[in-house]
């Protein structure tokens, strides 16, 4: 497929539940905080078009508010690692073989030692479960991620004659890092960005699911699935349509991320992942 | 090569300390006194008194980091507040589930990344590729612990091939045993199959596009021949760092997993200790999760030297 | 032994090769000269069944009677190797880094079911040492990292003639090399085509390379062949205009007259470089390599100096030290008296690779204001004329200043860089292999822009190459160097003629050169 056609269907995946999801800042079909046991496990209906769960709650606005947890949660965490990991992954590059270098590069694997979950439960087992934490914790995450791939990336434009021509000319490392290197990698930041936010809304949920993201009553997806567990049996939809928002929302993420790396420069390409 | 061991194994002793450290400083930053923390609010300054110095937190920090290091080196973690026992006899209790467990998950999704990535590969382009490929994107996608839910929904309530959770223990004889840990170790295998398998379609895709593999075609080896003979070995070089990284996916996956299929694992003994406020548990476990992690992260970079000459310097 | 008849080539519909007819004989050198995107190497590739996919080919190709175009793969395979050997152009990447070099060799001889493993280790140690690697010094067992260029280069010739075919196909087998290792190489085929009685097909974009070794040669234009025939009548007769052209430009001296000396814009005291290379260690002292060794020169205004040498010979770290990029370890660089620093407007550079001295992002007269930023608080206000005033002096339209450097051949890109040199009005040009990576055709025209530049600004030019005849067409004098120190110094002229130190005679002796009076004017038609 070309990236082009990949970059369209992967947007219109995303689109299929992130646009519900911010529409649900400002409108939902129903209340989400909304509980009438009466009107628990109702059919689809022309007011509940996806049905009721346990609580009597509108399916479909819960669906579309949970959305709305795994987006911030996932954006912001992808901004912590862009606001950390970049600078540190440009200056690491521009000090290569340095000791500032070997610091920085130590430090991510350190970072990568921990799986997310393990920091996340950390942070859990000392501040609490929140949804606040869960960023930190998926944040924290990025942060070498976007650092190594910034530093390979600029490692690569380093050793390019016009950054030799931009030091003759007196240009100073941070300088030329600032106007050379980093427009020079803003297409592969934006695909690993991409990437990112979909690892991030997996992660959410799967923190959520196991009670250490977001907490009642904030609607979300992993949450709902963690809910609808018990109900498998008797309602399976329940369990299968959040699962499905995030697949298809990750899915889409994805393929996103996939066509604007086919339109990237090809001599940057190989240093993604 | 021994310049390369000794600066690994300096690195390696190096992560120990530091993520030793890091966990130790995020226990201490806990507001207040941990054993008022443990007890909760409504505790007896007596049996508060008593659990400090069951914990030892009479000494300055420094000794108490120096002993709670000392003690994990010997294989002392603790005791647990809750249980009663010493966190080592509830790790090793554990650990029968959940190493198991990622083993079997490890092996099961090089098992299929393997054919597949070198299949796909072989035939880039063409419809077997595309799609192996549309399917590893969708493996990809795949919340490891939801796909679990789908096939316990399959498997277990329609079908009735396995139970849905629980696991009888090994006393109960091997198959049971075993059976129990299928379904869990399929749902924690797939979704990194897939990463792998793309990993390695896209690894050896460029090592295909290598001059060496040309000039091995010029002197009359087959496609295939240069394939196995020239691509495979080059191309997984950098998959075995993947399979490092996996690793600790697999152990956060596992965490996440076992509680999908009730299964008494390390993971769920970390959620106890964090429901029981057990302060020993969450600190003993955590760090013996992360010190597996750094440890199979130096074992592969002992594998690059057996995988790649260029790193055994005469 | 091999006919090639209306050999015709297109990519994805794009015709490459328009019908190409030659031959070679057994124990023949044929030379198959061209610029780049002649379609030389596609030739090669598609002789042996190994073009990229989407290529439709047509014509026939005749070896030993049969037709390697309407073979199939299987019977390409068995060919492959055993009756036609290849040599590609990159030593360093030819080889598989995870196998030992006698492996390698030896492969060739399994896949075709020559030898059982065991003796085909055996064979492939005596074809190591046929090429120059006897076990005894190169140890079979080894790996392609632990040798050099030259030394790869040889293992890759082992197995391509492991099989001894009869047809050994060259591409561009020396164009990596340094020129001494270059006639090493040259002088191994030559033997071995001699010996073994194969045929070689010799790929080159190097006049010079043909004219000494090859019987009879093929010039190659835009996927046709122009001209066709024994060498030396070729070299003499130069009847297409297309090769009269190539000839004239591979031999062009830009006219240029010395200018009076001036007085001394750059001197070089005792320069010496320290890098620090990986400790043995964690705990061990890093080890130091003294990559420029106590480097002394003088370099006048309006003058033209050139640094010879081959790679590792500290050249590119003279090049950054006296750019103010590479810290000193002893020593001192004075440009007109003060220290050099980077970012000191009186000195500008050119660099080697015309696709990297560019931002991608940025139009291209953005980068040449570049240089502006040396200037300071004295940044000139016409920024914009002062950049259409330096495309007009390299020969491009001010309009260029608004494109992107994409859109840019290889010679405009260097005129580019020129012209982003120019800008600051500096005295002191560095030109680091600026002509290295250009087509003949190219290259003639860059340094007749060179050498009229310097007429009009009395400019000094340091002009670090690898190549002679670059030195002898371009500067006044020459400092030839070898393992960081500088071994010889002296006028061009004297020096190319009447080398002194055994390096710089190896180095004359070393460079291929078309016999003169193959050229001379006279045998024009």
């Amino acid at each position: 497929m070309s990236g082009r056609r990949t970059l369209i269907l992967g947007a219109g995946l995303a689109a299929l539940f992130l646009v519900p999801a911010l529409v649900s800042l400002v409108w939902t079909p129903h209340d989400v905080a909304a509980i009438s046991v009466g009107d628990k496990f109702l059919p689809p209906s022309a007011a509940h078009p996806l049905g009721t769960d346990h609580l009597g709650r509108d399916l479909l606005s819960m669906l579309m508010a949970g959305g709305r947890t795994s987006l911030a949660v996932a954006l912001v965490a992808v901004g912590i690692g862009v606001a950390a990991g970049v600078p540190l992954g440009l200056l690491a590059a521009a000090a290569r073989g340095r000791l500032i270098d070997e610091i920085v590069m130590r430090g991510n694997d350190l970072v990568f030692a921990f799986p997310s979950l393990v920091i996340a439960i950390l942070i859990t087992a000392v501040w609490g479960p929140s949804a606040v934490n869960a960023i930190l914790a998926i944040g924290i995450f990025n942060i070498p991620v976007f650092a190594r791939m910034s530093r390979g990336a600029a490692l690569s434009l380093w050793t390019l004659d016009f950054i030799r021509a931009a030091q003759v000319c007196g240009k100073g490392r941070a300088r030329i890092s600032a106007e050379h290197i980093l427009p020079n990698i803003l297409n592969l930041l934006i695909v690993q960005a991409t990437i990112q936010f979909s690892l991030g809304i997996l992660a959410e949920a799967a923190l959520s699911y196991v009670g250490l993201g977001a907490q009642p009553p904030t609607p979300s997806w992993g949450r709902m699935l963690a809910e609808a567990q018990t109900l498998i049996y008797t309602q399976p939809m329940l369990a299968v349509l959040p699962g499905i928002a995030i697949v298809v929302t990750v899915l889409g993420l994805n393929l996103t991320g996939e066509g604007l790396r086919d339109l990237t420069d090809p001599r940057l390409r190989r240093v993604l992942p | 090569m021994p310049g390369y061991l000794a600066s690994r194994l300096l690195s390696l002793i190096l992560s120990l300390a530091v993520a030793s450290l890091v966990i130790f400083a995020v226990i201490e930053v806990i507001p207040g006194d941990p054993a008022a923390f443990m007890l909760g609010l409504n505790a007896r300054p007596d049996t508060v008194a008593a659990l400090r110095a069951e914990l030892g937190l009479e000494g300055t920090r420094p000794q108490r980091y120096l002993a709670w290091v000392g003690g994990m080196l010997t294989g002392d973690l603790g005791v647990s507040y809750t249980y009663r026992v010493p966190v080592a006899k509830l790790v090793a209790d554990r650990l029968e589930v959940s190493l198991p467990l990622a083993l079997m998950a490890l092996a099961l999704s090089t098992a299929i990344a393997l054919p597949v990535g070198v299949f796909a590969a072989a035939r880039r382009g063409r419809a077997a590729d595309r799609l192996a490929m549309g399917l590893a994107q969708i493996g990809i996608a795949l919340p490891n612990f939801w796909f679990a839910m789908l096939l316990a929904l399959v498997f277990a309530v329609n079908l009735r091939w396995v139970s849905a959770g629980g696991f009888p223990g090994w006393e109960a004889g091997l198959l049971p045993a075993l059976k129990a840990l299928t379904l869990p170790a399929v749902a924690l295998a797939l979704p990194q199959a897939a990463i792998l398998t793309r990993i390695l379609r896209s690894s050896l895709i460029e090592t295909l596009g290598q001059d060496y593999i040309r000039t091995a075609r010029a002197r009359g080896l087959s496609r295939g021949q240069a394939l196995r003979r020239h691509a495979l070995r080059n191309a997984l070089i950098p998959v075995l760092t993947i399979l490092g990284l996996q690793f600790a996916f697999l152990i956060a996956g596992a965490i996440v997993i076992e509680r999908v299929f009730f299964l008494p694992g390390l993971g769920r003994l970390i959620f106890e200790g964090i429901t029981q406020r057990d302060l020993i548990v969450v600190e003993s476990v955590t760090m013996l999760l992360v010190a597996t992690v750094i440890v199979v992260n130096f074992l592969v970079d002992l594998a690059y030297v057996w995988a790649d000459p260029r790193l055994r310097r005469r | 032994m091999i006919a090639v008849r209306g050999l015709r080539l297109a990519i994805s519909g794009q015709p490459i090769l328009h019908g190409l007819d030659f031959g070679i004989a057994a124990g023949e050198v044929f030379g198959l000269v061209g610029e780049s995107g002649s379609g030389k190497s596609l030739t090669a590739l598609a002789l042996l069944g190994l073009l990229p996919e989407g290529a439709q080919v047509s014509g026939r190709a005749l070896f030993e009677g049969r037709d390697l175009l309407a073979m199939t793969e299987a019977e390409l395979c068995a060919v492959r190797g055993a009756g036609i050997g290849l040599i590609s152009q990159e030593p360093m990447t030819a080889l598989n880094p995870v196998m030992t070099i006698g492996d390698q060799v030896a492969e060739t001889l399994i896949v075709h079911g020559a030898a059982r493993p065991r003796a085909a280790r055996r064979i492939a140690a005596e074809r190591l040492a046929r090429v120059g690697l006897p076990p005894g010094r190169i140890d079979p067992g080894r790996y392609p990292h632990e040798l050099s260029g030259g030394q790869r280069q040889r293992v890759a010739i082992a197995a391509a003639i492991a099989m001894r075919p009869r047809l050994l196909i060259a591409d561009e087998p020396t164009t990596a090399l340094d020129v001494t290792i270059q006639a090493q190489i040259l002088a191994l085929l030559g033997g071995l085509v001699r010996e073994e009685g194969m045929g070689l097909l010799l790929i080159t974009h190097d006049l010079a390379v043909v004219a000494g070794m090859a019987r009879r040669i093929a010039v190659m234009q835009a996927g046709r062949i122009v001209e066709e025939g024994a060498a030396e009548a070729v070299f003499r007769a130069r009847r297409h205009p297309y090769t009269r052209a190539l000839i004239a430009a591979s031999a062009h001296v830009p006219a240029r007259r010395p200018l009076p000396p001036g007085e001394v814009l750059l001197t070089v005291e005792g320069a010496a470089v320290d890098y620090r290379l990986p400790r043995r260690h964690p705990f061990a002292r890093a080890p130091r390599f003294r990559a420029l060794d106590r480097v002394s020169l003088r370099l006048r205004a309006g003058e033209s100096l050139g640094i010879v040498g081959e790679s590792g010979a500290g050249k590119s770290t003279l090049a950054r030290a006296i750019l103010g990029l590479e810290p000193l370890t002893a020593g001192a660089i004075r440009l007109a008296g003060r220290p050099v620093r980077a970012g000191d407007p009186r000195m500008q550079a050119v660099f080697q690779d015309p696709y990297g001295s560019f931002d991608p992002r940025l139009p291209v007269g953005r980068s040449l204001a570049e240089p502006f930023h040396a200037l300071g608080p004295s940044r000139p206000r016409d920024g914009s004329a002062r950049v259409a005033e330096a495309l007009a002096e390299v020969g491009l339209k001010p309009g260029d200043a608004t494109r992107f450097i994409h859109e840019f051949s290889g010679g405009q890109r260097q005129r580019l860089a020129i012209a982003r040199a120019l800008i600051a009005r500096p005295r002191l040009i560095l030109l680091d292999e600026p002509v290295s990576a250009l087509d003949v055709s190219v290259r003639a025209r860059i340094l007749d822009l060179l050498a009229g530049l310097q007429a009009r600004h009395s400019l000094s030019y340091l002009f670090i190459t690898h190549d002679l005849t670059v030195v002898r067409a371009i500067t006044d004098r020459v400092a030839v160097m070898q393992g960081g120190r500088i071994v010889e110094e002296g006028p061009t002229a004297e020096v190319l003629a009447r080398p002194r130190h055994d390096y710089t005679r190896s180095l004359v002796a070393s460079a291929p050169a078309i016999p003169g009076d193959w050229t001379a004017r006279s045998a024009h038609a």
